[in-house]
C-alpha cells in the first residue's frame, strides 16, 4: 500500500490512473457499464476503423477524414538503434490507436503515468489513420541511411508565392494523423510525440479543422476557406491506373519506398480579409469556377469538364489565362496529376495585422516531387497569388504499407 | 526595469556557515582550484553534505537488489455470454489481463474495476477476432472484471495477500529512503541558516550581499521544495504575487525578491524576510516527520524537473531577479540527488534504466552548460528559442524517464 502514501500524486492512487482523467472520485459514470462507450456497437466500431496494415499506408487514398493533426519531428538522438527502437514502438502504438485501443507500453499503476494520455477514451476509433514519412535530412550521415536516400528526396527548390518560415518547415519525420474527430487526431500525435521524448523532438505542428479534398468518388467536394469547392478534379481511390502513374513510387526508386509516395506539405496562408473584399465575379475569375455551384465558368454543374478553349463574344477566354483551374489543369500540363489531401486551418490572429491567421494546409501525394514543383511554378502567374502565401514547407518520402509483422523500423533499416 | 546580468554570488571565504549548495558550491570549489574534479563529483565530495547522505546516495551499494513483485497472467475471453477471467484470482502485484474477443458481436469492452464500480483500467473497441492486453497493478482486495453488453457483464476477481514484497523489507529501498530523508532534512537545516543570513544582511542594509544570500537560500529551497509535506507552507514561502489573495498576503521569497531587485530596497522586504525565517523554522519541524515511500523520491524529482520547465524556464518564477536558470540547475541537482538515492536499488534489477537515465541527465546538464558562461548563468530572459527548446526537451525527457521509476521501487 506504499503507493497510497505518495505525497504529491496521492489523488491518483484513489481513483485509478485512467479514471482520474475522466472524472474525480468514484463518479466514473462515463466508464460504467451504462455509459456511452457501451452504446457503440461493433458494427459502428468496424465502420470507423481503417485497417492499419496493407499494401499502402492508410491516409493517402483512404477516404479523407474531416480532421487533421500533422507534426514534423527532428531526430535528436545520435543513435540509429534508438531511432529504430522508437520506430518499432511507434508502429505498435499507431496500430493500437487506429484500432481504437489504448497506447500500449507498460502497466497501469497509480504511482506512475499511464501509458496512454487518456483523452481518446470513450471515443470510437474515429477512422483514425496515421501516416509516416521521412524527410531528406534523415538520410544524412547520422544514422547510416545515406545509401537509402531516394534520389528524388531533396529539399524543394525556391518556388513562386513563398515566404517560408523555417519554424514551420522541414523535419526528419512527418506524422499525418487524420480522423473524424479532432481529439482523436490530436491524441495520436501527442502520444507519438510523448513516446518519442529524447529520440525525436517536435519541430512544427499543424491542426486542420476541415478537409479540402475528397479522395473517394463517394465523397462530396468540400470547400476551402475561400468559399470555393476544392478538389473537384482530384484523383480518387478509383483512379487506379492514374494512381500508379502519378502517385505510387515505382521500380525506379529505392526498394524500401516502392509502392509508397512522396508527401508534399505546404502551409499556405490565405489573406482572407482581402479576399473577402474582392467582388464575386473577380473571385470566380481567379479560380475559373462559379463560387456557389462549383461549375467551371464554361459549365453548369460542378462535374462539367472545363472548356479551356471557349471564348466570349469579345473573343476573350471564358476561363482566363490566369485562372487557377487552367494553370493547374492536367489538360494544360501534359496530363500531370497529383493527389491532394489538404485541410483548412486557423491559428488565431496575425499578431502584426490583427487579421485572421488562416489558410490551407496543403498536402499532396506524388510519385515524383517534380510533379508538385512543376505545378507550383505554373502558379507564378496565378491570380490567386494576390491572396495567398506559402509560409511552411516539407517534403517526405512515405513508405508503402506494412505487411504482417513488419514495422516502420524494419522497413527503413533492414 | 532593465534585465540585470546574473552574477553568481561570490563565495564567502571560508564559507561562514558552510552552507552553499549545488551549483554555487560547485563553482566556489572550482574557483579554489579544484577544476580537475567534475562538477558532480566536486559537489558530492564536499564535506558540506551530511555524512549519511554522501555515503548513501553516491556510494556503491553492496546489498542485493530488490526483487520485483511477481506478475500474473489472466486470460479473458470476451463473448456475448460474458468475460469470465481465468483464473478469477491472482496474488497482489502486477496482473496482465490477456483479452480476446472470440465472437462477441454486442460486446467490445473490458473494464477492470474496484468492487464499487470505479474503473481502474479498460480496453475498448475489441471487435470480434481482436486481442489486447491490460497490465494493471492490484493490491489485495475484491475487484470486478466487466464487459458491458454481455449476458453476464460482471465477474468477481479476487486479489490475495501482499504479492509485492514490502519495501521496508528491502535493505536497498530502506537505505534509499533513509538517505533521501537525511538529505532533505539537511537541506532544511541549511535553509534555516541561510534565511537567517539573508535576514541579517537585509537588516544591515547590505543590498548586494542580500541578493547573493537570496540566491543561496533559493537554491537550497529548490532542493527540498518537492518534499515539503505541508503545501500551505510552500505557498507561504514560495507563492507568486499573482496567486496572493491581496497584496498584503504576498509574502515569502518572491516578496523579498521584489524588494531586492525591483525596488532596490532591503527595508521593503524585511517583513517578508522575517516571516521566511519563522517559516523555515516550521519547515524544519515538519521535516522531522517526513516518511516518504521510495516512489515518492523519484516522483518528487519528476516534479522538480517539470516545474523547472513550466515555471523557471518561462521566467514566471524569479521574475524580478531573472535567476531562473540558476534555479533550473538547482532543480536538476535535486533530481540527480534523488536518482542517486535510488540508484543502488535499480542498478542490478534494471541496469539499462540506470544507464539511460545517466545519459539523459548528462544531456540535460549539457543543455544548461551550453548557456552558462564562466560559471554564471545569464538572465532567464536572454535565451534564444532554440536554447529554450533544447533545455525544455532535455528536462522533459529526463522527467518522463524518471516518472517510470516509482513502479520499480515498490
Amino acid at each position: 500500500m506504499n503507493r497510497r502514501t505518495l505525497s504529491r500524486r496521492r489523488f491518483l492512487g484513489e481513483v485509478g490512473v485512467l479514471g482520474a482523467s475522466v472524472a474525480a472520485g468514484g463518479a466514473l459514470a462515463s466508464c460504467a457499464p451504462a455509459g456511452g462507450a457501451a452504446a457503440t456497437t461493433d458494427s459502428e466500431i468496424s465502420a470507423q476503423t481503417v485497417p492499419f496494415r496493407g499494401t499502402r499506408q492508410a491516409g493517402i487514398t483512404t477516404a479523407a477524414q474531416d480532421r487533421l493533426a500533422f507534426a514534423a519531428f527532428d531526430v535528436v538522438t545520435s543513435s540509429a538503434q534508438s531511432l529504430a527502437a522508437l520506430l518499432q514502438t511507434w508502429t505498435a502504438a499507431a496500430e493500437a490507436m487506429t484500432q481504437g485501443q489504448l497506447v500500449p507500453g507498460g502497466e497501469i499503476n497509480p504511482s506512475y503515468p499511464s501509458p496512454d494520455t487518456g483523452e481518446a477514451l470513450d471515443l470510437t476509433p474515429g477512422s483514425l489513420t496515421i501516416t509516416i514519412g521521412f524527410g531528406p535530412s534523415l538520410f544524412d550521415s547520422r544514422f547510416g541511411l545515406s545509401s537509402k536516400r531516394p534520389a528524388l528526396l531533396q529539399d524543394l527548390p525556391p518556388l513562386p508565392l513563398e515566404e517560408l518560415d523555417p519554424a514551420s518547415s522541414g523535419g526528419d519525420i512527418s506524422i499525418q494523423a487524420c480522423s473524424d474527430d479532432p481529439q482523436i487526431a490530436f491524441h495520436a500525435v501527442r502520444n507519438l510525440s510523448r513516446l518519442g521524448l529524447g529520440v525525436v523532438a517536435p519541430r512544427w505542428m499543424q491542426l486542420g479543422f476541415g478537409k479540402t479534398s475528397k479522395t473517394s468518388a463517394a465523397q462530396a467536394t468540400p470547400r476551402n476557406l475561400m468559399g470555393f469547392r476544392d478538389g473537384t478534379r482530384n484523383l480518387t481511390s478509383n483512379d487506379t491506373a492514374l494512381l500508379d502513374q502519378y502517385v505510387w513510387v515505382g521500380e525506379d526508386d529505392q526498394p524500401w519506398l516502392r509502392g509508397g509516395a512522396y508527401q508534399v506539405a505546404r502551409r499556405i496562408r490565405m489573406f482572407i480579409e482581402e479576399w473577402d473584399a474582392d467582388f464575386l465575379q473577380d473571385q470566380e475569375n481567379v479560380f475559373g469556377r462559379f463560387k456557389f455551384s462549383g461549375a467551371p465558368l464554361t459549365g453548369v454543374v460542378e462535374e462539367d469538364v472545363p472548356n479551356f478553349a471557349a471564348v466570349d463574344s469579345d473573343g476573350d477566354l471564358v476561363i482566363p489565362d490566369t485562372a487557377h483551374i487552367r494553370l493547374v489543369a492536367h489538360e494544360q500540363n501534359n496530363g500531370l496529376r497529383i493527389l491532394r489531401r489538404g485541410y483548412s486551418f486557423s491559428d488565431g490572429l496575425d499578431p502584426v495585422s490583427g487579421g485572421m491567421f488562416a489558410g490551407l494546409f496543403f498536402i499532396a501525394y506524388v510519385r515524383r516531387p517534380a510533379q508538385f514543383i512543376s505545378l507550383a511554378r505554373r502558379m507564378a502567374t496565378d491570380n490567386l497569388g494576390e491572396y495567398i502565401r506559402h509560409i511552411g514547407s516539407g517534403l517526405f518520402a512515405v513508405p508503402p504499407g506494412l505487411g504482417p509483422g513488419e514495422t516502420w523500423a524494419t522497413q527503413l533499416f533492414s | 526595469m532593465p534585465c540585470r546580468a546574473l552574477v553568481v554570488p561570490t563565495p564567502q571565504p571560508g564559507g561562514e556557515n558552510g552552507a552553499r549548495r549545488g551549483r554555487i558550491a560547485t563553482l566556489s570549489l572550482a574557483m579554489r582550484g579544484l577544476e580537475s574534479l567534475s562538477p558532480r563529483a566536486a559537489a558530492r565530495g564536499l564535506p558540506l553534505l551530511g555524512v549519511a547522505f554522501v555515503a548513501g546516495c553516491s556510494g556503491a551499494g553492496a546489498t542485493p537488489a530488490p526483487s520485483l513483485p511477481p506478475s500474473s497472467s489472466v486470460s479473458v475471453t470476451l463473448s456475448d455470454a460474458g468475460c469470465a477471467p481465468e483464473p478469477a484470482a491472482a496474488p497482489a502485484g502486477e496482473v496482465t489481463f490477456e483479452i480476446h474477443n472470440s465472437d462477441g458481436d454486442s460486446v467490445s469492452e473490458v473494464d477492470v474495476q474496484h468492487a464499487d464500480g470505479g474503473t481502474i483500467a479498460l480496453q475498448q473497441n475489441l471487435v470480434p477476432g481482436r486481442s489486447s492486453s491490460l497490465v494493471v497493478w492490484l493490491d489485495a482486495g475484491t475487484y470486478r472484471v466487466s464487459c458491458p453488453g454481455a449476458a453476464t457483464s460482471a465477474y468477481t476477481f479476487t486479489v490475495a495477500g501482499t504479492g509485492a514484497a514490502d519495501w521496508q523489507t528491502q535493505p536497498l529501498l530502506v537505505a534509499a529512503v533513509t538517505q533521501y530523508v537525511a538529505y532533505v532534512r539537511q537541506q532544511g537545516s541549511l535553509l534555516q541558516q541561510q534565511v537567517q543570513t539573508l535576514l541579517t544582511a537585509m537588516q544591515r542594509g547590505q543590498l548586494t550581499r542580500a541578493r547573493s544570500d537570496y540566491a543561496t537560500a533559493r537554491v537550497t529551497y529548490e532542493h527540498l521544495e518537492q518534499a515539503i509535506p505541508d503545501a500551505s507552507l510552500d505557498r507561504a514561502m514560495n507563492g507568486l504575487a499573482g496567486n496572493a489573495s491581496s497584496p498584503a498576503q504576498f509574502t515569502g521569497f518572491h516578496r523579498v525578491e521584489l524588494a531586492l531587485w525591483q525596488n532596490d530596497s532591503t527595508v521593503d522586504g524585511l517583513t517578508a524576510a522575517t516571516g521566511l525565517a519563522t517559516e523555515a523554522d516550521s519547515l524544519l519541524q515538519d521535516l522531522s516527520g517526513l516518511s516518504p515511500a521510495p516512489g515518492d523520491i523519484t516522483n518528487n524529482a519528476v516534479s522538480s524537473l517539470t516545474n523547472a520547465v513550466s515555471t523557471r524556464l518561462t521566467g514566471e518564477e524569479e521574475s524580478y531577479s531573472h535567476l531562473g536558470l540558476l534555479m533550473m540547475q538547482a532543480d536538476l541537482d535535486a533530481a540527480e540527488e534523488a536518482f542517486q538515492c535510488v540508484r543502488p536499488a535499480l542498478q542490478r534489477s534494471t541496469p539499462l534504466v540506470v544507464s539511460q537515465l545517466g545519459a539523459e541527465y548528462a544531456t540535460a546538464q549539457a543543455a544548461l552548460d551550453a548557456v552558462s558562461s564562466g560559471g554564471s548563468f545569464p538572465p532567464d530572459t536572454s535565451l534564444s528559442p532554440a536554447q529554450t527548446r533544447s533545455i525544455a526537451g532535455a528536462f522533459d525527457t529526463l522527467a518522463a524517464s524518471m516518472s517510470k521509476l516509482a513502479v520499480l521501487l515498490q
